[in-house]
């Protein structure tokens, strides 16, 4: 049954076995061709192993079998994308995210990684305002807007 | 090389559904 793969599944990152989800995930998902949060599963557990081009397959394949709609996620794919050095097309994936603090941050690090820093440092600028001042968000954001400032200069 | 660290990562996190344990 499916709670038979989502125990597996849970073990596995439990164990911090990711090799193992994405395993038990694909399976799973072959049994259950419908069920999306397997292929999200399969999707993170690539990601996480810094398997970008195999995420990216993932998430086409996860589209083209109507799992996701089609600004489903685009987060994870403008990630693949930004990991990738395709910054154009992280920024395009991008548009049709769902609009917050993660699409700001993911926004800063690839104006940064392709050399915008200026643009880099008014999303940082920001970004700030929006966090609360001594969190710990708040601090690693101030030490890449240092980052992008330094490499400015 | 100024520090600079990968803060979009820690968005891509496992999002379990909630299932029924079994007995
Ligand atoms: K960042």
């Amino acid at each position: 049954p499916l709670s038979f793969y989502y125990s597996a599944i849970k073990s596995a990152i439990e164990e911090g076995n990711l090799a193992l989800v994405v395993d038990h995930a694909n399976t799973g998902l072959k049994e259950f061709p419908k069920e999306a949060e397997f292929a999200k599963i399969e999707i993170v557990a690539l990601i996480k192993q810094e398997h970008p081009r195999k995420a990216l397959d993932a998430i086409l394949r996860a589209r083209t079998a109507k799992l996701f709609s089609s600004n489903a996620l685009t987060y994870e794919e403008a990630y693949c994308h930004f990991t990738l050095g395709g910054y154009n097309n992280a920024k395009t994936a991008l548009r049709k995210a769902k609009p917050g603090v993660a699409v700001d941050r993911l926004v800063a690090q690839i104006a940064y990684k392709s050399g915008q820093f200026s643009e880099c440092i008014e999303a940082y600028k920001k970004l700030l305002l929006t966090l609360e001042p001594e969190s710990q968000e708040y601090n690693d954001v101030l030490l890449n807007l240092a980052a992008a400032m330094a490499a400015l200069a | 090389k100024p520090l600079f660290y990968d803060l979009a990562a820690s968005t891509i996190e496992f999002n379990m559904p909630v299932i029924e344990e079994q007995a």
